[in-house]
């Protein structure tokens, strides 16, 4: 549709950024799409929250058998990560709202009018598009901060779990060096080995950092692909071509969801289990 | 920082989706997870207080079974004793009664031996003194008309010789 009629029509540029863009400021604060998205998720949320509200019964019906499944379901598996169901218990809070979250975003991400209903904006003298709504994951501002909670989270349950002094020493292990005149008669090795632990403490604060970044950018990198690929699979024919992608884009919101939230779940785990050397 | 801003990463707009997600969690605690959580733990002891239930249950209604066909037993055995009892004590009396009719039978025998022995006694005595009565009549009416010698030799002959015989 764009540049047919080039000598009557301003060429305007059709390409997703990498990035959300804003559509307008409140207080200088920048709203952008994939924000606007996001209310929208937490809205529904809180509507959904507000309407289950006195509703849950002994016996189940409609959205309540839902979630009772969905709940139970993701519990068991939680089990299977955890193997208590008492720390299954205790995460299921913060993992499943990470789910559920994800999964709610991904999935309107896909909507029809989600990144093709917007404005155009000149920009650089060049005509932009810029969608209203665009995937709340498809913004490396969401997904960042939902990776930066997750893994904070795990530390201050690791903190609360095993103690500060145990937890501060998987990491800056001066626990690797007060032992080593304790046991050096026992066990010469000692000297070497504790050094190596302690190095590999250090190794493990910048582990925590790629945590971060591996799980904002998988799960950013995915949703956008995905929204990039359906946009250019409707460019080459709008018409049933996107369907099979669709699909896939379903189930890869599905499983991204689960891999983050599971992930999530395995630090927790993890951080609050005390190292068995 | 080139990186940063390719990307978008705007620190107001995290700070935005962290309150967004603190929210979602908190909504989602409060009335989701708390109520279901809770109703599926209330459910599930429910469900094992049935099963509970039911097993003791089953085994009340085993050892109640049990209970009946014990005593059942018991009864019966109980019956036949007694039956047993009355058969053993229907024949002694019986025994009992024949016996006492057989004792009665023989004391009325006996007595009636007695009073036919006295009877008899009784009768030998009448008819002796009758007899004797007669016999002396007789003799009265024989010595009333007198005897001679020869006559009176030839009686006394002969009753010595019966008397002697």
């Amino acid at each position: 549709m764009s540049g047919q009629n080039s000598e009557q029509l301003i060429e305007v540029k059709h390409d997703s950024p990498l990035y959300a863009e804003p559509i307008f400021e409140i207080a200088s604060f920048p709203v952008t799409n994939s924000l606007i998205n996001s209310f929208i998720v937490v809205v529904m949320v809180v509507i959904l929250g507000f309407s289950l509200r006195g509703r849950i019964k002994m016996v189940p019906r409609g959205l309540q058998n839902i979630l009772e499944m969905a709940i139970e379901g993701l519990l068991n598996m939680f089990d299977t990560v955890t193997h208590s169901r008492k720390k299954s218990l205790q995460f299921a809070p913060l993992v499943l709202s990470l789910f559920f979250f994800i999964l709610i975003n991904n999935w309107l991400g896909l909507l029809p009018g989600v990144g093709t209903v917007g404005k155009i904006v000149s920009e650089h003298g060049e005509a932009v598009f810029v969608p209203f709504l665009r995937g709340g994951t498809a913004d490396l501002n969401t997904t960042l901060a939902l990776a930066i909670i997750g893994v904070v989270m795990s530390h201050i349950l690791g903190v609360v779990a095993v103690g500060w002094w145990h937890h501060f020493n998987k990491f800056i292990n001066l626990q690797a060096f007060a032992e080593i005149p304790k046991k050096i008669i026992k066990d010469p090795t000692i000297v070497l080995v504790n050094p190596i632990k302690a190095f590999v403490g250090l190794i493990e604060i910048i582990g925590e950092l790629a945590k971060v970044a591996s799980l904002s950018f998988r799960l950013f990198g995915n949703i956008f692909a995905g929204e990039v690929l359906l946009a250019s699979m409707s460019a080459i024919m709008a018409f049933g071509v996107p369907i099979p992608f669709m699909f896939l884009e379903l189930i890869v919101g599905l499983i991204q969801a689960f891999i983050f939230a599971i992930l999530i779940l395995t630090y927790l785990s993890i951080n609050t289990t005390k190292e068995t050397h | 920082m080139e990186l940063i801003k390719a990307l978008g990463i705007d620190w107001r707009i995290l700070l935005a989706q962290f309150f967004n997600f603190a929210v979602l969690v908190w909504i989602l605690w409060k009335f989701a997870y708390k109520p279901v959580l809770s109703l599926l733990e209330e459910r599930r002891l429910k469900v094992e207080k049935g099963l509970d239930d039911a097993e003791s249950a089953a085994k009340n209604l085993a050892a109640a079974e049990e209970e009946s066909r014990r005593l059942l037993l018991k009864t019966r055995q109980e019956a036949s004793a007694i039956i047993e009892k009355a058969q053993v004590q229907a024949e002694e009396r019986q025994k009992d009664v024949v016996k006492k009719a057989q004792e009665e039978i023989g004391e009325m025998m006996e007595k009636e031996r007695g009073k036919i022995a006295a009877e008899k006694a009784a009768s030998l005595a009448s008819l002796k003194e009758e007899l004797s009565a007669m016999i002396a009549a007789g003799l009265e009416k024989f010595f009333r008309e007198g005897l001679d010698e020869n006559r009176d030799n030839k009686i006394v002959a002969r009753i010595a010789k019966e008397i002697s015989k």
